[in-house]
């Protein structure tokens, strides 16, 4: 690897491109191991790897990551309720959550599409989810642009 | 405590000129005083105070240039009453910095006025001492007609903060920026957030369909097919431009060299 033909080592992309291409890696190795469907693992593999690229800094790095270990553990289906998130449904029905409640009737009616969008984005307060959405969009258009250059790069190689 | 009874008539009779009392001065301020008969009374003046908000601005702008404005301090006033009080000369709102500053270089009488919000909506934090002007002060953001106290105040750079983070949004959204409206805008933004998401749900298809035929491949991948990535299905079905336009930036020579030394690495 020539150092001047790499842009920067350490910006988002590389890092993200990195460590998604050794995911796809070691799917490719334990193809058979789950039940899931595969594309669902190339699609975690990809959340994963953009979520550790940017290093749970940021809130939504760290739901996904959440909620790709409480993915891991058990089939969504059949899983049992793990005791935390009982908890946190429970609290969900009471409306416990004031910065939910607050953020409800904020100014915009839209605001509770786009927490259900951006992770992690139900208990946030308004002006935090709106720069969650920023980074999570800068973070998304990356990843739809390495895969897409993947996918290309992919399709053009000759197959044996 | 007993709080002293603000009413109109007590005023009509001090100054006839005046429309009616609309604030109270809520802060004790020679260490007598009642606070919570202060805050009620506050309570009662305020419908007065919103109904007579129109009113109250354009006074403001005469007793201005007059400069007949007191503001009184009632630091060394004899009875409790006049402890609290209120406008002399029907100006309530003051609510320029610089406004008030002149105000309370003239002020000569002993009654301090607690100016007004300009939205008449909201009891306002007095910042100005009328017998030592200058130094007591709250630096705020405020032009006039907006209201002065903390809550006002952290509600405003709240809103300040959200429209700023808005425009940043603007900036990412492509094509967002013509769109005026900030519901139209957040519809924009969710939009091309699901549609990323779609297409990365589309392209890990793609991917995974991909991925299972390329590694054996991969070892002897001929570095010049590079060159010129193609945007077929992807680009065409989700019919983003502006992605494309971006993804045919300087990338495809560099990820191919990403992707050639990850793998020699791995191997």
């Amino acid at each position: 690897m020539t150092a001047q033909q790499s842009p920067n080592p350490s910006s988002l992309r590389t890092r993200f491109t990195y460590r998604f291409l050794r995911a796809l890696k070691e799917l490719n190795k334990h193809r058979s191991a789950t039940s899931w469907p595969s594309y669902r693992r190339v699609k975690v593999a990809a959340d994963a790897s953009m979520a550790a690229a940017v290093k749970s800094r940021r809130a939504w790095t760290r739901a996904v990551l959440r909620k790709i270990r409480r993915g891991h553990r058990s089939p969504r289906w059949n899983r049992p309720l793990a005791t935390r998130e009982l908890r946190r449904k429970i609290r969900r029905n009471h409306g416990g959550n004031p910065r939910k409640i607050r953020g409800s009737h904020g100014d915009f009616g839209q605001t509770n599409e786009l927490r259900k969008l951006v992770p992690g984005g139900e208990s946030m307060e308004i002006s935090s989810l709106l720069g969650e959405t920023a980074h999570y969009i800068k973070c998304l258009s990356t990843q739809v642009q390495v895969m897409r250059d993947l996918v290309d790069l992919y399709s053009s190689t000759p197959t044996s | 405590m007993d709080p002293p009874i603000i009413s109109e008539t007590s005023f009509t009779a001090a100054n006839p000129s005046s429309y009616s009392l609309s604030e109270i001065w809520p802060f004790p301020i020679s260490g007598g005083g009642g606070k919570a008969g202060v805050l009620g009374l506050r309570m009662s003046g305020f419908g007065e105070a919103a109904a007579n908000r129109d009113e109250e601005s354009t006074l403001t702008e005469q007793s201005g240039g007059g400069g007949g404005a007191k503001r009184r301090r009632n630091a060394n006033s004899e009875d409790e009453s006049s402890k609290l009080v209120s406008t002399s000369s029907g100006n309530n709102d003051l609510n320029d910095s610089s406004r008030r500053r002149t105000k309370a270089s003239d002020s000569v009488s002993k009654a301090e006025v607690e100016a007004s919000s300009g939205s008449g909506s909201k009891p306002v934090e007095q910042s100005g001492k009328s017998s030592e002007p200058p130094k007591d002060y709250i630096h705020v953001r405020a032009r006039r007609g907006q209201a002065t106290d903390s809550h006002s105040l952290a509600e405003r750079a709240r809103r300040e903060k959200i429209s700023e983070r808005m425009k940043i949004l603007q900036d990412l959204v492509p094509g967002c920026n013509k769109v005026i409206g900030k519901a139209l805008v957040l519809d924009e933004i969710i939009n091309y957030i699901q549609s990323l998401q779609r297409q990365v749900e589309f392209l890990s298809m793609k991917l995974e369909a991909v991925n299972s035929r390329m590694e054996p491949t991969m070892e002897g991948f001929p570095t010049k097919n590079l060159g010129a990535p193609t945007f077929d299905a992807a680009g065409m079905i989700f019919g983003s431009q502006a992605q494309r336009e971006y993804a045919q930036g300087s990338h495809p020579d560099w990820l191919h060299m990403q992707v050639g030394s990850s793998f020699e690495r791995a191997a």
